[in-house]
Formats: structure tokens, C-alpha cells, sequence
């Protein structure tokens, strides 16, 4: 018998090493409350949120601290304390932004709210399942931290005939995600059921990449025990390939459909959502729960014992680090997400924010500390490139001084996913090259329209 | 020679000379015919720009400029900044338009973090641009707003006015640098700042946090504890709740009689005297109440 053909996307990609055998047997673990958080005020795409606490207020775990603003979503405490002055801390991406810090007082003092279940919760109305998951501040948990109501929220004229759930996790490392599929697929499930129906969609197809046949197996089984809503769920095998689980690249294999460059997969009629965000729009709309915790990966050979972890967001990376085991004598590099998409962080002192999917500790010398090669011109980053750019052309061009003749070549079109870096013969920082060029692109345009 | 020889160099000379004729008539009447009209006055004020085509007047290039002062009534002729005054005055005369004030302004790098001064907190490596090192949580200082030292601001002069020194940070030639502001766009950190050319204090530092953690990154940055403010008697120093701005004019109004009390009493050493560098090893540590 023929094997069916395993479904993938069309050019480019490249298969790093996956490193995730350190924590793909681990269950999640609970991290103990830590003695404080630092809640940003800004962890998602779009406006802050405005505090609505002062310094001193007594706050319980899952109270609302921060009023959402605009495009944002609301910010809750994640765990129950005392305010401090609202200041400006380190923040993963943004480096320095205003925070919320909670001072953690005993449970037995300060209960954490409790979240019962609402019965009607699988015949409320599309407008109040909205509200409660903007209300609960869920965002994209995959990384890109977009609001998930404005996601769910079509513009006038946009339809869309399938909700693709995103399991693949390509990234090497990370196993968050596959842990959350094996622990929580009813609440995937459920969550992607009720996402569906938000955007009246009724096929939901969920992708998990080939090395997890397991998560595969429990989803089909939680799939197969869901009342009938009138959606049709398959979950379906895609190949083990980087950047599989991008939202462009996930569609194709899923729906054989073209995301246009610059464009949403709502063009082509498909919703992305990640199945950590599934579960969290189901907890949201049966439990009025709000997004609190999230699992995140803390991995790598400067790890000393790696761990999946459910993490109360704000909560320091050192208190992280320490809770698996602490760092070992010859870490010297801190990734905050996966090593192919994640970001190099200079201290510890860092709170984890929603879109925080991984943290690895990495030994030994970093990529380019011996200084890197020319251009050799071998066109190997253009053949794994997934969107089929030139960042041979954007890097040289941006070495020359050039960075406003980059957008021909495809810059403002990158995800950053890595791919051509890996490649390079000549061992350029080629998607650096990328952000450079993206940054300074950004930059004029901005300055252009302000005048 | 044989003769037959001698009559093909003839012949030949003969068929390339009525060539040459005719297409040179050809060139001509095609010359006439597609001639584009150039006002001999743009020609002129060109001449009269300094060639850098920095883009300070706003315009495109020194050509473009020059176009626009002479065909269009509304465009100043001074805006030409690194031509300051004699330039503004040669396009006022060939224009026939009034040349006004030129600003005579120069760059100041408003960062004193030298290696000596400001700390690293990690090793940086990758592209050695100030872009694509500020794209790294910040870059490698343990400032967030300080300077990182790689020199793109250098690269972007067009007057060669601006050095990487021996200390890490880039150094102004107050002689060659015209005030163009190209290295204010080309900085990720916004650390240059133009200054009148004629000013008397600098303050080198745009620190925005509070005094715990500029001390734990930089031993000569602003601690915004506003001593220069409430002490300058001509009230050109004022605090304008995000950070403290220096109005040069009226600080040369008032004249030295003040002696630079703002100077004396900054307790980071960061506001100095121009040409006169901070040097934290003489300050007094940093005042307690803050």
C-alpha cells in the first residue's frame, strides 16, 4: 500500500536538527507562584492597556489590572499581591516599557477569583463569546501576540471557509505546544469548535507536523468525542520541515491555497489560530477565565534540567531558570522563543510576556562571533527561502549603505524565519541583514507620512 | 608604396570623411530639434552650492535645490545649511530673492558613555552597524539610550567631520561639520542634536530613567535631579516633565555673568562647557534624595 502523501508547503525550507527529545517526554509542570511579576502593559500587537490599579491596591490573582485601550486587550494579575510604583522595566521585546509589579502576599490572605463554569456557554452569541475572549486579553500565543477578537473579527466584505489551527511547531527546541495538545486536546478542540463558529466557518483543519503522530492520535480521539456543532475538525499529518508551522507556509499544505505577498490568509478565505490560543478562547468563554498562565519551554544545553513549565505571565526568567534547575557553568547565550525566530536577551531580569513560547539556554560559542564571510553569490538563501526573496541581494545592499534600494528584494515581505542564515556558506547574519533593512524601511516610511 | 595602395588610404579617407560629415550633420539638427531649455540661471546658482547634495535644504541633491530656488518663488535661498551665509547670499543675488539669516548650527553627540565611562552588558556580535545593533535588545550597553560606538553616523558625513575616537564614541570636528543633520537621521538612538554654532554648555547625555538605574549603567549619565535647572538665573534651562532642554539663545543672552553655575553644580559632570569634557572623577557622588 501507498503512504498517503504527507502534506507540506511548496518552495524553500530546511530541516535544522530538532533538539526536542530534552523535553518532549515531560509532562507540564506548575511553577510555584513567584514573590513578584512585572506585568508590561504592552504584551500584544496594538495600544496599551491603562493601569487601573495604583501602588499599594490589593490585587487577587486573575483580577483585571489594566484596562484594554483601542486595538489592545485588558491585562489581569497573575497572581495575588500587593502593587508596587507603576515603572518602566526591561521588556522582552520592547527593552524598556512601563509594567505593572505585583508583590506576592499568601493565598490563604489574598484567594485567587475562581472562574466557574457558565452553563450556557456552548449557546451564547457570537458578540458575547467576542467580548469574553477580549476580555480575558488572549492573544496569539504562537508569538506574534496579535489580538485574538480582532483576528475573529472580520473586516466588512472578508469571509472565510476554514479555520486552520496551527500544531505543527517547527521550531527546534520548543515543545510547548506538543505538551499542551497531549494535556489538553478536548480544550483545543472545544476552543477551535467555538472560534469557528465566531467566524461561521465549517471546516477546522489542524496541522500537527509528522514527528508528533502522538499529539496527532489524542486530538482525532478528543475530535471524534465532540457533540456534533455542525463544523467538520480533521486534524492532518503536514511534514516535519522548517518553517512549517508559518502561517503561510501551514495554509498551502493544509488548503493548497497562496497566501498573496502582504497579505492576511483571510484573502485567500483561512483564519490561523495556535492551539495554545484555542485553549485558552475555550477557558475564556466557558469560564469567563482570563489568559494568566502559559507554558513555556525552558531549554538547551545550558539548562540543567529542562522542563515544559506553566508560568504566570510577569514572571522573572531567572525565577524560570531556577525553577529548572538553574543555568549551567558554561551557558553563555539566553534565546528568548526558539534558536531559529527567538531574540538574544542580555540578562535574566526579564518577566515572561504572552508571546514567550521558549527560553534556551545555549553553550559554547554564538553564530558570527568569528566575524563572517562576503557574498559568495551561491544563491543557497533564495532556494530555502519559503516566500522565494533574495537576501543575498538585500544583504549586500545594505553592507553597501544602500537600505532604501532593499525593497525590490523582497524585505519588507520576511518573517525572519531564519532559513537563509542557516544556509549560508559564507555564514552571514542574512535575516539580520533582513530586520536591518525592515527597521530602516519602517523608519522612512513613517517619517515620510509624517510630513 | 604601391600605387594601388595609396589609392585605397584615399578612398578610405575619402568614404569616413563624408561619413563623419553627415552624421555629424545629422547630430546637429538632432541636437536642434530635441533641444531641452535650461534656464543658464539654475546652471549658475549650481556652481555657487557646495556639491555635497546632503539633502539638508530638503531637497534632493544640490541640482534639485537649485532648480527649485530658481523656478519656484516660495523656495527660500537659504536653505542651503552647510553654504551658510556666503552661499545663501551669491543664490539671494543670482535669484533676486531676499537671502534672510542663515542658522549657523553644528552637531552635538548628546552621549558622553565612553568604554571608560559606560558599561557593557553583553558581547555584541553580528553586522557592525549602530542599526542593526540597537535591532539586539537595545545593543550591548547596559544604556538603552547611550551610544554603541559603530560608527554609523560616521559613515553617513559628507564632510568628513565625524571620527571614531580612541574612547569609543564618535567625535565632532566643530570646524568641518556644517550642521547638515544627515548623521541626526542616521543615528537609531537619536543622540545627535543640533546646537547653535555659538553655545556655551552641553549636555551630553538624553538619559530618561531614574538615578539607580543610570548609575548602574554609566558613570557620567544625566540623573535628571534638575540642580541646573532650578540654579541657571536666566531661566534658559527648564525641565518639561520628560526631560531637561536648554534654550541657547537665552543663555548667550544673559552673558557670562552667571559663570556657568549650571556647570558647576551638575553632579554627573554631564553639562559642560563646550569643549570641556565630563569627568565623573572629580564629581561628587551622586546626591542621595533623588
Amino acid at each position: 500500500m501507498l503512504a498517503p502523501a504527507v502534506r507540506t508547503f511548496g518552495r524553500g525550507g530546511i530541516h535544522p536538527d530538532p533538539h526536542k527529545q530534552a523535553t518532549a517526554g515531560r509532562p507540564i509542570e506548575d511553577l510555584p507562584a513567584p514573590a513578584e511579576v512585572r506585568l508590561p502593559l504592552l504584551q500584544h500587537l496594538g495600544d496599551p492597556a491603562v493601569p487601573a490599579v495604583k501602588k499599594g491596591d490589593l490585587v487577587r490573582r486573575g483580577q483585571k489590572i489594566a484596562e484594554a485601550q483601542g486595538t489592545g486587550v485588558p491585562l489581569h494579575a497573575t497572581i495575588s499581591g500587593k502593587v508596587k510604583p507603576i515603572d518602566r522595566h526591561p521588556h522582552p521585546t520592547l527593552v524598556l516599557a512601563q509594567a505593572i509589579v505585583i508583590a506576592r502576599v499568601a493565598d490563604a490572605e489574598l484567594p485567587p477569583l475562581e472562574f466557574p463554569e457558565d452553563p450556557e456557554w456552548r449557546a451564547l452569541p457570537r458578540d458575547e463569546m467576542l467580548a469574553r475572549i477580549r476580555e480575558a486579553g488572549i492573544v496569539g500565543l504562537g508569538g506574534a501576540t496579535f489580538p485574538t477578537w480582532r483576528k475573529l473579527q472580520l473586516p466588512p466584505g472578508v469571509e472565510v471557509d476554514v479555520l486552520v489551527i496551527n500544531g505543527a511547531e517547527c521550531e527546534p527546541y520548543l515543545t510547548s505546544d506538543y505538551r499542551t495538545m497531549l494535556a489538553e486536546p478536548r480544550a483545543i478542540l472545544e476552543g477551535a469548535v467555538l472560534m469557528a463558529r465566531i467566524l461561521g466557518v465549517r471546516e477546522v483543519a489542524i496541522g500537527v507536523e509528522s514527528d508528533k503522530p502522538d499529539a496527532a492520535r489524542v486530538l482525532r480521539a478528543a475530535a471524534a468525542a465532540l457533540p456534533a456543532a455542525g463544523v467538520a475538525v480533521h486534524v492532518d499529518l503536514v511534514q516535519t520541515r522548517y518553517p512549517q508551522g508559518a502561517e503561510r507556509q501551514l495554509v498551502f499544505a493544509l488548503t493548497g491555497r497562496t497566501v498573496p505577498a502582504k497579505a492576511l490568509p483571510s484573502a485567500v478565505g483561512v483564519v490561523v489560530q495556535n492551539v495554545a490560543t484555542a485553549a485558552a478562547v475555550h477557558d475564556a468563554v466557558r469560564f469567563r477565565k482570563p489568559l494568566l498562565d502559559r507554558i513555556v519551554t525552558v531549554t538547551g544545553p545550558g539548562v540543567r534540567e529542562p522542563r515544559n513549565v506553566r508560568v504566570p505571565l510577569g514572571t522573572l526568567l531567572s525565577d524560570l531558570v531556577n525553577f529548572c534547575g538553574g543555568a549551567t557553568d558554561d551557558a553563555t547565550r539566553i534565546v528568548a522563543g526558539g534558536p531559529m525566530m527567538g531574540r538574544a536577551l542580555p540578562r535574566l531580569d526579564i518577566p515572561v510576556t504572552k508571546g514567550l513560547n521558549g527560553l534556551v539556554l545555549l553553550t559554547g560559542k554564538g553564530p558570527f562571533e568569528d566575524g563572517y564571510g562576503p557574498c559568495i553569490q551561491c544563491g543557497r538563501c533564495i532556494e530555502v527561502c519559503p516566500l522565494g526573496l533574495e537576501p543575498d541581494q538585500v544583504s549586500v545592499r545594505v553592507e553597501a549603505g544602500k537600505v532604501l534600494d532593499t525593497a525590490p528584494y523582497g524585505a519588507e515581505e520576511c518573517y525572519e524565519c531564519g532559513s537563509c542564515t542557516f544556509v549560508c556558506p559564507s555564514q552571514r547574519p542574512l535575516v539580520q541583514f533582513m530586520q536591518v533593512a525592515k527597521a530602516s524601511l519602517r523608519r522612512q516610511r513613517e517619517t515620510r507620512s509624517a510630513r | 608604396m604601391e600605387p594601388q595602395a595609396l589609392g585605397i588610404v584615399l578612398w578610405g579617407l575619402a568614404v569616413f570623411s563624408l561619413l563623419g560629415l553627415v552624421f555629424g550633420f545629422a547630430l546637429a539638427a538632432a541636437a536642434a530639434k530635441f533641444q531641452v531649455p535650461v534656464n543658464p540661471l539654475v546652471e549658475r546658482v549650481r556652481d555657487r552650492l557646495p556639491s555635497a547634495n546632503c539633502g539638508a535644504c530638503g531637497f534632493a541633491g544640490c541640482q534639485v535645490y537649485a532648480e527649485a530656488v530658481v523656478q519656484q518663488p516660495d523656495v527660500s535661498p537659504a536653505l542651503c545649511i552647510p553654504g551658510r551665509q556666503t552661499v545663501a547670499a551669491a543664490v539671494a543675488e543670482l535669484t533676486g530673492k531676499a537671502a534672510g539669516n542663515v542658522v549657523d548650527r553644528i552637531v552635538v553627540l548628546r552621549c558622553h558613555g565612553t568604554t571608560a565611562y559606560a558599561r557593557n552588558e553583553a558581547e555584541y556580535a553580528g553586522i557592525p552597524t549602530c542599526a542593526a545593533a540597537s535591532l539586539v535588545f537595545g545593543g550591548p550597553r547596559a544604556c538603552k539610550n547611550g551610544c554603541l560606538g559603530l560608527g554609523d553616523c560616521v559613515r553617513v558625513c559628507p564632510f568628513d567631520a565625524l571620527h571614531l575616537g580612541p574612547e569609543g564614541i564618535p567625535v565632532v570636528d566643530v570646524e568641518a561639520c556644517t550642521g547638515c543633520g544627515l548623521c541626526v537621521a542616521a543615528c537609531p538612538k537619536d543622540l545627535f542634536e543640533l546646537y547653535p554654532r555659538a553655545h556655551r554648555i552641553e549636555l551630553s547625555c538624553v538619559a530618561r530613567d531614574k538615578q539607580s538605574v543610570v548609575r548602574a549603567a554609566c558613570m557620567v549619565g544625566c540623573i535628571l535631579c534638575r540642580k541646573c535647572v532650578a540654579k541657571c538665573p536666566a531661566e534658559a534651562i527648564t525641565w518639561d516633565g520628560r526631560t531637561i532642554v536648554i534654550d541657547h539663545e537665552k543663555c548667550l543672552a544673559y552673558g557670562p555673568s552667571c559663570n556657568e553655575v549650571c556647570v558647576d553644580v551638575c553632579p554627573s559632570t554631564i553639562l559642560h562647557r563646550v569643549g570641556q569634557r565630563p569627568r565623573p572623577e572629580v564629581a561628587e557622588p551622586a546626591a542621595a534624595e533623588v
